[in-house]
């Protein structure tokens, strides 16, 4: 009876895997995102505010690097954009509720993990929090006891007593300052080596649906580009936001 | 006369064993090859791990099998006097509890997933250019793990009926089934491929049904062999001929008036006492240790069964055969 068993298998898994290469929509959705969103023209985008990821302004439509990012891929698509703001958690939610098809606003990869209901694309950016110093200054390899300027909204100064430095408000007038690698080249600064945290970026997707899976992520293997310059772009735009309050 | 003598092994089993040994060493560079290969196409998805965790337990019955042909051969000594070939019951019986304690597992991971309706998501990779959907690197990968198994599951069926190793047997079984956890797991991706995203906690779901019973009848069968049952066939299907055997040529012997036999099964062999009552009243000690030697003659497995000649066979307690 098992051999039986043992040759229908086979023969259903052989067709299976023939019509999955004749199939040009292989993998598909389970619940057809994708397949909704081409057909209605319009991909709906959780948008939380984290300059400058994503910049959510009072009116209009959000800024930010990977604001940017999504409309380049609705156009991809040949659709538009339906932006919804949202807090973190609260997106990643709706993602899980099937209400939106996408949420951004510089997820990481642990965040979304963390999330049971959502999943994320392949870290398309990894970015790390560093210990920069000014041109000249002589770059340490540890931070005993050394005053670290931290910039303001940055949540930080933990990191950096935790490697033994002293963290004090960013004046201008410190040697070393923490601050993300790629606000440092703006800032005229050069990082020393220490790592203070390092982030994997990610979008954040509804979870299961691989046909809209593998489309973001291959949109994001092609167009992602040089995301250190968005990212600095749009922080120097942004500039006063980010200002002490 | 020494009613215990450490096994002696004749050369066409000593050979056996040794080619079995050989067999298990290149099988286990091909399960570790497996395992890496599986370990690096795991994603999300849940028959995959299953299928995974199924194939690194296949180390624990050729370990079980390779530890117990070298503790085996331990001549007896002052602590184990009887020798040790009873650590083969032993293998057989760790290596069915484990099975079994992982079945159980893996049965409760993949029911949790269907029940909490975990949609798996895969992913994709670059490869040569492309984005290449990661479920056919999957498949690739389990396609690479369903040869092997069938094949080395076939070869070691026939050393194991030879050399009566149940561990062999249940390792060659689980070879021969491991086949349909990968084509299980595959049918599982190629399910979430279209759509389907309970296709995969069900194909795991199937695997873990699978490893949960071999894990729990081999566990049986181990516990029943430790309990004295009467030898069995080394698939366990049939009552081991060699008792009555042993019964029938005692019987046989024309100063015999009675006898009962109390035989058992250790490890590879059998062994147990076999009570007589003497046609006279008494029997020569010379004339019990040639038909001793008779009765060890029968076959290379009865080894460690004595003869004892008793004056009254009320007394003995051992059912009858």
């Amino acid at each position: 009876m098992f051999p039986v068993i043992l040759r229908t298998a086979a023969v259903l898994l052989a067709s299976l895997l023939l019509a999955g290469c004749q199939d040009a929509r292989f993998p598909r959705d389970p619940d057809g995102t994708l397949d909704r969103v081409l057909r209605t023209g319009v991909v709906r985008v959780a948008a939380v505010d984290n300059v400058p990821w994503v910049i959510v302004d009072d009116d209009g439509e959000p800024a930010g690097a990977e604001a940017e990012l999504v409309r380049a891929f609705a156009a991809d698509l040949g659709v538009r954009v339906d932006w919804l703001r949202a807090p973190a958690f609260e997106a990643l939610d709706a993602l899980e509720r099937r209400d939106v098809d996408l949420a951004v606003g510089g997820f990481t990869k642990a965040a979304v993990t963390m999330h049971k209901g959502a999943s994320h694309t392949f870290p398309y950016v990894k970015t790390s929090l560093v210990v920069a110093a000014a041109p000249g200054v002589e770059r340490p390899d540890g931070l005993d006891g050394r005053t670290v300027a931290v910039g303001p909204q940055l949540m930080a100064a933990g990191l950096v007593e935790a490697e033994g430095g002293r963290p004090v408000a960013d004046t201008g007038a410190v040697p070393l300052v923490a601050l993300p690698d790629w606000r440092a080249p703006a800032r005229g600064l050069v990082p020393t080596g220490i790592v203070l945290r390092r982030d994997q970026h990610v979008l954040a997707l509804p979870q299961g649906e691989n046909a809209w899976m593998l489309r973001v992520e291959d949109f994001l293997r092609r167009q992602a580009g040089d995301m250190g310059a968005r990212l600095r772009r749009h922080d120097a735009r942004s500039g006063p936001r980010s200002g002490p309050p | 006369m020494s009613p215990h003598r450490p096994p002696r092994l004749p050369e066409a089993q000593r050979r056996g064993i040794a080619r079995a040994r050989r067999l298990q060493w290149i099988w286990l560079v091909f399960l570790a090859s497996i395992v890496t290969v599986i370990y690096l196409a795991l994603g999300n998805s849940q028959a995959m791990k299953t299928a995974w965790v199924e194939d690194m337990l296949s180390f624990v019955p050729p370990i079980a099998f390779l530890t117990a042909t070298w503790i085996e051969d331990w001549p007896p000594d002052r602590r184990f006097p009887i020798g040790y070939i009873r650590v083969t019951s032993i293998a057989h019986l760790v290596s069915a509890v484990a099975l079994a304690c992982v079945g159980l597992f893996l049965v409760y991971d993949g029911a949790a997933a269907l029940i909490r309706t975990e949609h798996p998501t895969i992913g994709s990779v670059e490869l040569f250019g492309t984005s290449v959907w990661m479920g056919w690197l999957m498949i690739a990968a389990l396609a690479y793990s369903v040869v092997p198994p069938v094949v080395f599951g076939r070869l070691k069926m026939r050393p194991a009926r030879e050399l009566h190793d149940k561990v062999l047997w249940a390792d060659a079984l689980m070879n021969k089934a491991d086949w349909m956890t990968g084509v299980a797991a595959m049918a599982g991706i190629v399910g979430i491929g279209f759509g389907l995203w309970w296709a995969d906690a069900a194909a795991a779901l199937f695997i873990a049904v699978d490893v949960l019973r071999d894990g729990v009848r081999h566990t049986l069968a181990a516990v029943r062999d430790l309990m004295d049952e009467v030898p069995r066939s080394v698939d366990d299907r049939e009552v081991d001929p060699l008792p009555g055997r042993v019964r029938a040529a005692v019987a046989d012997l024309p100063w015999v008036a009675e006898s009962r036999v109390r035989l058992r099964e250790e490890g590879r062999f059998i062994t147990g006492t076999v009570y007589l009552k003497p046609r006279d009243g008494t029997v020569d000690p010379h004339r019990l240790a040639e038909a001793e030697s008779m009765v060890r003659g029968l076959h290379w497995r009865v080894d460690h069964v004595s003869l004892v000649a008793v004056p009254d066979l009320s007394d003995v307690r051992a059912a009858p055969v």
